[in-house]
């Protein structure tokens, strides 16, 4: 068994990788005085992996939209009848799962009995039972929750800002589908997803807190159940690097607009991929993080609320923006500036002297998000999954080693005014 | 070395609530000013403690405070105006990295300290009032986040919900109050306001974190010199009274799906015994809600119950298509009386009973849900440790859960639905 620890000095912290034989990576971090375990278990597999084929399948095969999404809620249940909430009850522990557009995780939290939730989680994951009674069951839970999405400007206006920037990525497709896709869903094509996709070789487990790394180990001898690598391949359509339209305008009833404003770049991997997202995110401070001279103009004009927010929406090799969100009763007015700051940024420079205080910053998030057991347990799932050969810890010495001058080079690949959607989501009328 | 817990007084009526835990990396400190709720000063708190997080006589604007924090390794400093049953918590709170986690070990935690106290104690006033033009753009921003209350169609519908199950209480009252009043605000009142809030509010500092030697005694110093006068204490529990009929109201609004929130009311004195009753209830995914109302019968996608032990009132929550109104409340009614004809077994209650310490004790995981936890102890004049109520849910028996079941009443039935019934449905 291969094992890697992957430590930080200045943090005083250290975590553990383990090559499984059965094919899964494991991820451990003991944290000392916590009493709390949060483990998830994630299979790379998300709302965008809707065409791939596998030794099974044989040819490539489409597959209906939300199908990695209700793969997710069918999962909890078990061929006994029983449902994994109830397996769980008397662990204590409180579990629960989330589809993104490319990662699957299933999630426990718990205080006593890690052992034992361990047990379960490793156990149902690897345990599908759909049925035509069970699949059916679920279709008004999951139209539901559709609704319940739809009746959220500020998603609403994500999803279409998605739909803006892109033209062909699977990104375009809700996580969840919509009520008409998942009418298509049988037990048959979530059977034929989950052999393609729930591979040992394809997943990862992490868990964080309170725990014994050679109980953990001792657990997945146990449980895990070796896979042959059935030699999955994903297909994504092409994307160009126009966006597909550069302003939709929605209606919901909203008390005051809600827009989120986009910039599409090249999607990349590995260690460019960790350090061009740093970037990214210290240019959105330098545009209109709160420190900015435009935030705090926009501020004034009331134009933004200080609800507004950025970040970075990525997933490597897939795709890259940097997005503002906000609420404002002139959403256009808002772009305008943003585009017209971003000009200035690439001909005045950016400001250094914000640009070393936004490092410390960094290195302080780095800290504060250290004392979270469950952001440690996530955090170790992500950095796995998504960034390749980069560790948790490298990225304070990446953030450290960051210049102005790479930050201003990238400017324009990073938010380039030609590649700029904005969404708007508005009362009718 | 276990976790500490410390609470003296500081002042006439100003607490200090110390929790200390070596295991964090960084510190949290909240002061909060806590008041009776009325509609008159409600809005005005709210105001007060947004000027009060944007700039100080020192740092004379947003930018510069911002800055400030940026450069003390990016410390957040938020303001906070929320209700707790009938009163009104307002205040600031600033997180920051314990000086043996910054770089060189460079010692930050005063000055965060000195800048949480400088928001305080030294706010930005022109002419002894507060500076006309923030005034003007908070309250631009106050008008802004009422009408953007409608954008958050669960918050706005719990609103609009409370405004019947707490009608004619403090509870119902709104925190922004409405975009015509929040005009007519000015810099002079919102000024007297917060001498007034410095003066007569009850005073509560919680510190959580580590390493406090260097900044405690600047914080007790600076409120035991706090000039008071006129403290009105604040009694937090406030049971709502019990209606004769149960309300019934129903909006239409562009939405989705239903809203539907039941509250049911009761004065049942043991509030642990309750929380039990709840969780059991509709408070883990395998309780009576949630395995029936949702998994067997597939009615919604949530449909949960929550209980605030202040207010003696229990609201199930849940979201439904529009023509399964009727069938959920019935479900969720049926579900009630289950419980309280102890149909359930020792197994389910034993769970429960379970999953309510897991989440209690996962509270010394985090500075964050530590301080709310003292501050909920607090209200209670209680200071269980989360393994102290722990030992307390172990011991509740069957029958206890039977009579507090029995105990409550169904007090309130609000719906938000969509107009028409969609074709999807």
């Amino acid at each position: 068994m291969n094992k890697e620890i992957i430590s930080s000095k200045e943090l005083d912290e250290s975590y553990t990788i383990v090559h499984h034989p059965s094919g899964l990576d494991i991820m451990m971090w003991k944290k000392d005085g916590f009493s709390t375990v949060e483990a998830l278990f994630g299979t790379k597999y998300g709302s965008m992996n809707n065409y791939f084929r596998t030794d099974d399948t044989g040819d490539f095969i489409r597959v209906p939209d939300g199908i990695a999404h209700y793969l997710e809620h069918k999962l909890f249940e078990s061929d006994d009848n029983s449902n994994v909430f109830e397996q769980y009850a008397r662990t204590g522990a409180a579990a629960n799962a989330f589809t993104s557009t490319d990662i699957t995780a299933y999630v426990f939290s718990c205080t006593d009995n890690y052992e034992k939730a361990l047990e379960i989680l490793l156990g149902f994951v690897q345990s599908p039972y759909f049925t035509e009674e069970n699949v059916e069951k679920e279709r008004g839970i999951i139209a539901q929750e559709i609704k319940m999405g739809d009746d959220s400007p500020t998603r609403k206006c994500f999803k279409e800002l998605l739909r803006g920037l892109y033209v062909n990525n699977p990104i375009r497709i809700d996580v969840a589908g919509t009520v008409e896709s998942i009418q298509q869903i049988t037990p048959e094509l979530l059977y034929k997803c989950y052999n393609s996709f729930y591979n040992l070789h394809n997943m990862t487990l992490s868990i964080a807190g309170n725990i014994d790394e050679d109980k953990v180990i001792e657990i997945c001898d146990k449980m895990l159940k070796p896979s042959s690598d059935v030699h999955l391949e994903s297909r994504f359509p092409d994307e160009p690097d126009e966006v597909c339209q550069k302003r939709i305008c929605t209606n919901a009833a909203v008390g005051l607009p809600v827009f989120a404003i986009g910039f599409k770049s090249e999607p990349l991997s590995g260690k460019e991929y960790v350090k061009r997202s740093f970037i990214a995110a210290m240019l959105l401070e330098q545009i209109l993080g709160q420190t900015s001279p435009l935030y705090n103009e926009l501020l004034e004009q009331g134009l933004i609320s200080s609800g507004t927010s950025t970040f970075v929406y990525t997933s490597a090799d897939r795709y890259f923006c940097c997005i503002i969100e906000g609420e404002s009763k002139d959403p256009d007015l808002v772009n305008q500036r943003i585009c017209q700051e971003i000009k200035r940024l690439e001909k005045e420079g950016i400001d250094t002297k914000r640009f070393e205080i936004d490092k410390r910053v960094r290195y302080g998030e780095k800290i504060s998000s250290i004392n979270d057991v469950k952001a440690c347990a996530d955090a170790m799932l992500y950095y796995h999954m998504d960034c390749d050969d980069v560790t948790l810890f490298e990225d304070v010495d990446m953030i450290a080693s960051l210049t102005a001058e790479e930050c201003q080079q990238a400017i324009p690949q990073l938010f380039d005014v030609e590649k700029n959607t904005i969404s708007i989501v508005k009362n009718k009328q | 070395m276990p976790i500490s817990y410390k609470r003296t007084e500081v002042g006439e009526g100003i607490a200090l609530t110390e929790i200390t835990d070596p295991k964090f990396k960084s510190n949290l400190i909240s002061v909060s000013f806590v008041t009776p709720t009325d509609a008159h000063n409600a809005p005005m708190n709210t105001l007060v403690m947004e000027l009060l997080a944007s700039s100080n006589a020192k740092l004379k604007t947003l930018a510069e405070l911002t800055g400030e924090l940026a450069y003390l390794y990016g410390a957040t400093l938020s303001s906070k105006s929320r209700r707790i049953g009938d009163c009104q918590e307002n205040g600031l709170c600033i997180e920051y990295i314990c000086d043996d986690y910054t770089i060189g070990h460079e010692v930050i935690s005063t000055r965060a300290v000195e800048l949480l106290l400088d928001c305080i104690f030294k706010p930005l006033l022109e002419d002894g009032v507060f500076s006309e033009r923030y005034v003007s753009m908070r309250k631009k921003e106050l008008e802004d986040n009422i009408n953007a209350e409608l954008n958050d169609k669960f918050g706005y519908s719990m609103r609009k919900a409370k405004e019947i199950i707490y009608k004619d209480e403090p509870a119902c009252v709104s925190l922004l109050g409405t975009v015509e009043n929040a005009r007519t605000i000015t810099s002079q009142q919102l000024t007297d306001r917060y001498y007034q809030l410095l003066e007569t509010s009850q005073i509560e500092i919680v510190m959580c974190g580590r390493d406090f030697e260097r900044v405690k005694p600047v914080i007790t110093q600076a409120f035991s010199e706090l000039e008071r006068n006129g403290y009105v204490a604040v009694d937090y529990k406030a049971l709502s009274p019990i209606k004769q009929d149960t309300a019934y109201e129903r909006q239409t609004q562009d939405v989705n799906q239903s809203k539907m929130i039941m509250a049911f009311k009761s004065d049942y004195e043991d509030i642990y015994v309750t929380k039990v009753f709840a969780a059991l209830l509709g408070g883990t995914p395998f309780s009576k809600l949630f395995s029936n109302v949702r998994e067997k019968m597939s009615l919604c996608y949530y449909c949960s119950a929550a209980y605030s032990d202040i207010k003696g009132t229990l609201m199930v929550s849940s979201g439904v298509a529009k023509k399964d109104i009727e069938k959920a409340e019935e479900a969720i009614l049926m579900q009630l009386e289950a419980v309280k004809n102890g149909e359930f077994t020792g197994q389910e209650l034993e769970h429960t009973k379970i999953y309510l310490c897991t989440g209690f004790k996962s509270n010394n995981d985090s500075i964050y849900r530590m301080a709310e936890y003292y501050i909920a102890q607090n209200t209670r004049n209680t200071s269980y440790s989360p393994e102290q109520v722990c030992d307390i849910f172990m011991g509740v028996t069957r029958q206890q859960v039977i009579d507090c079941a029995k105990s409550f009443v169904y007090d309130t039935f609000y719906v938000m639905e969509p107009e028409e019934v969609t074709g999807d449905e």
